[in-house]
């Protein structure tokens, strides 16, 4: 037996008898009207209301607004009526009633209502945003989620409440007969920091294919808390600490080379120190970013190299990706492939010892990889805009590279 | 950073200018079309080509959700039909007739079109070669989810479907359509309508149902019977409270002879509410079952209907 309470199905109907304030604000824009005065503070609140619970339900609403790429706000409550939150909704609506009309219009042929398809989408924003603005957080989650829904079918692990997608929410419990979560974040989140001794750096950079190998290593791990006597907790028992201990092992990383450490807040603890490298929200700008990411990946995958140096070079690359995707204020137009650059460049590079720990490379091979990554990436950069490759990379380059301590 | 007074006002109407008036005509390459088929499900379909012969197109699912993998065409936001991704691993060979022109809802670029096309060839003949970002997205489990509930689904129920001979105007939503294997509308009992959609969860149904029920034949009180294709592995119920039935909190529970065979979890039940249900077809053999909507204080079952399952023939 099994139930399927999919993402717009019961909200949808719920919506469908106590609200229409979307589905008429989408067929008034068809008629090519606007909302009167009396409509437009409705329309505003339940979209504000909707956005609000999604942050709630993603445990964002305590995290920086900067994870979803506002900037410049501590929290979402700042800035009352002009703050982070009212910044996000304007965006929210452009995603939604702007970008993505058609598609409402186009189920409006078919569906009386469509505010659940709003909701959907408010998901679907938040979801994009924060893989965007925080890579990191959103990696990590991806493979622990992967991680307990894998000893669930296994039959080891039970949802007791909450979402069974896995959500912050979900109550989770080694025996179906425990009622309620053990109050002992203090222990769990011990234990579960000192899982990433192990599991870090692939928690973040094992990607793709190969992601499967971390979340197989994480699922052998979910049973030291049983061991210790926690049979039952929430998910946000487990992310929340372990998201915070990756951020603050990452921090540490670039802090060795640049300092400037801010204090850090709440219980997410997140590296306050303003960088050099920010994204860019732009269409086009993502768009070659992401072209870049993947073409030094696809590079990497055809060259010439024994394994273990193309395994370190796709650990750095993933290192590098990350550190120019992440940060916490705006950036200039134009910014992503010189983000790139000055992270593989000499001025930004995190201090190597730090990074051979932290990375498991051995330290003398770093300064050979950034190179080979570097021009990687310019060869990219001139494939995407039609420039010159700035230099070749010569197989004996990769030969010499290759021929480092593999055995390390 | 602070909101401009008139920034909302400027995205308002901005929206009334992307709101315009689309076009109608017979399907061909190139149009989005919502069907009513797949009206459940937030989903597009895209045409990608035409049979010389017998009247079939070729389309694919499409939506707006931000993930795209492997077999996935993404079109981006400026580019027309934009944003949105082509999920061409459901492709299938539509009868045209599904395709109406009322509901055309868009158009893709030809270079979207052709591109969409190649994925679909490569998936069958399985030379696919994934980008590297692609393949982080095969293995992201919201897009795993999100491809098993929205793209696959919608391929399973256009394929089940048939197009009418005939269609009036004007008679009503689901006119133009007799379903031959997924929907039976019908109000049955005393107060909870059941939609029943009949289709194998595993793959898309090949064998059509003997028996066609037409939509919108309604038969209050008398045992709805469901027919079900042989080999199917799972039936799906749309459970929907009636209108009559005041809000509270309680459950729903499949009943046979007697035995209590399924019941849902308590829950918050108010007119209109809707419950879809997926049980495997070894849960629920052929026979006679009630339906029941049972109260959390206790109590007989504020509402019962009969549903009668049998195999097809």
């Amino acid at each position: 037996m099994s139930i399927l309470d999919f993402p717009w199905g019961r909200k949808r109907q719920t919506v469908l008898e106590t609200s229409r304030v979307f589905t008429d604000h989408v067929r008034l824009l068809t008629q090519g009207r606007l909302l009167d005065a009396g409509g437009l503070e409705p329309f505003w609140g339940a979209l504000r209301a909707a956005l609000r619970a999604e942050l709630r339900r993603r445990g964002l609403w305590e995290s920086p607004p900067a994870y979803l790429g506002i900037y410049g706000w501590e929290s979402w409550e700042a800035g009352a009526g002009q703050g982070a939150l009212e910044e996000l909704l304007c965006e929210c609506y452009s995603y939604i009633f702007v970008l993505r009309l058609r598609c409402l219009q186009a189920q409006l042929k078919v569906k009386p209502n469509i505010d659940g398809l709003v909701f959907l989408n408010i998901r679907h924003f938040l979801h994009e945003r924060q893989k965007e603005h925080d890579p990191v957080g959103s990696q990590v989650f991806e493979v622990l989620r992967s991680a307990v829904r894998a000893a669930i079918a296994e039959g080891t692990l039970h949802v007791l409440e909450g979402d069974e997608g896995i959500r912050n929410d979900t109550l989770l419990s080694f025996s179906p007969a425990a009622r309620s979560p053990v109050a002992k974040r203090e222990e769990i989140a011990a234990l579960v920091t000192s899982w990433n001794d192990e599991l870090l750096p692939d928690l973040v950079t094992l990607r793709g294919q190969r992601q499967e190998e971390v979340v197989l290593r994480l699922r052998e791990r979910l049973p030291d808390l049983q061991g210790r006597g926690l049979t039952a907790f929430s998910f946000k028992d487990l992310i929340d600490p372990l998201k915070a201990d990756v951020r603050r092992r990452w921090a540490a990383v670039l802090d060795q080379s640049q300092g400037e450490v801010a204090p850090q807040r709440g219980e997410e603890e997140r590296r306050s120190r303003v960088r050099f490298v920010q994204p860019d929200p732009r269409i086009e700008e993502r768009q070659l970013f992401r072209r870049l990411v993947e073409c030094v990946l696809n590079a990497l995958r055809r060259l010439d190299t024994n394994e273990k140096t193309r395994e370190y070079l796709v650990t750095l690359w993933q290192f590098v990706r990350l550190q120019a995707a992440e940060g916490d204020e705006p950036a200039p137009p134009g910014s992503r492939f010189e983000a790139l650059l000055r992270e593989i460049g000499d001025e930004e590079r995190p201090s190597l010892r730090w990074l051979a720990e932290q990375l498991r490379i051995p330290r003398e091979r770093l300064p050979g990889l950034y190179e080979v990554l570097g021009t990687l990436l310019k060869r990219c950069r001139a494939a995407n805009s039609g420039q010159a490759a700035v230099k070749a990379l010569s197989k004996s380059s990769i030969q010499d590279l290759g021929a480092g301590s593999d055995a390390h | 950073m602070p909101i401009e007074e008139d920034a909302r006002e400027r995205l308002l109407l901005t929206a009334r200018e992307r709101a315009r008036a689309l076009g109608s005509g017979p399907p061909e390459p190139g149009d989005l079309f919502v069907l009513r088929a797949t009206a459940d499900l937030p989903v597009e379909w895209a045409v990608l080509d035409r049979r010389a012969e017998g009247g079939e197109l070729l389309a694919v699912p499409a939506d707006v959700s931000p993930f795209a993998g492997s077999a996935d065409v993404e079109v981006p936001a400026m580019a027309p039909g934009g944003p949105l991704c082509l999920r061409c691993r459901f492709g299938a060979w539509l009868d045209a007739g599904l395709f109406e022109p009322g509901l055309r809802s868009g158009a893709l670029a030809p270079e979207t079109v052709a591109e969409a096309r190649r994925q679909v060839q490569q998936v069958e003949a399985g030379t696919l070669e994934p980008s590297s970002l692609a393949e982080e997205t095969d293995a992201d489990s919201e897009y795993r989810d999100w491809i098993r509930e929205a793209p696959e689904r919608a391929r399973a129920l256009a394929l089940a479907v048939r197009p009418a001979v005939a269609r009036e105007p004007g008679s009503g939503r689901w006119e133009g359509y007799r379903l031959a294997a997924m929907f039976a509308v019908l109000a049955i009992g005393l107060g909870i309508w059941v939609t029943a959609l009949r289709r194998d969860l595993a793959a898309p149904i090949v064998v059509p149902l003997s028996r066609e029920v037409d939509l919108g034949e309604k038969t209050r009180g008398v045992p709805v019977l469901l027919e079900v294709p042989p080999g199917a592995s799972h039936i799906e119920l749309v459970l929907v409270v009636d209108a009559a039935v005041p809000a509270q909190e309680g459950r729903f529970e499949i009943n046979a002879g007697g035995r209590s065979v399924w019941r849902s979890d308590l829950m918050r039940l108010a007119p209109r509410d809707e419950l879809r249900v997926i049980l495997r077809r070894a849960l629920l053999p052929d026979g006679e079952y009630h339906i029941r909507i049972l109260p959390a204080a206790g109590g007989p079952a504020l509402v019962e209907s009969s549903l009668g399952i049998r195999t097809a023939k």
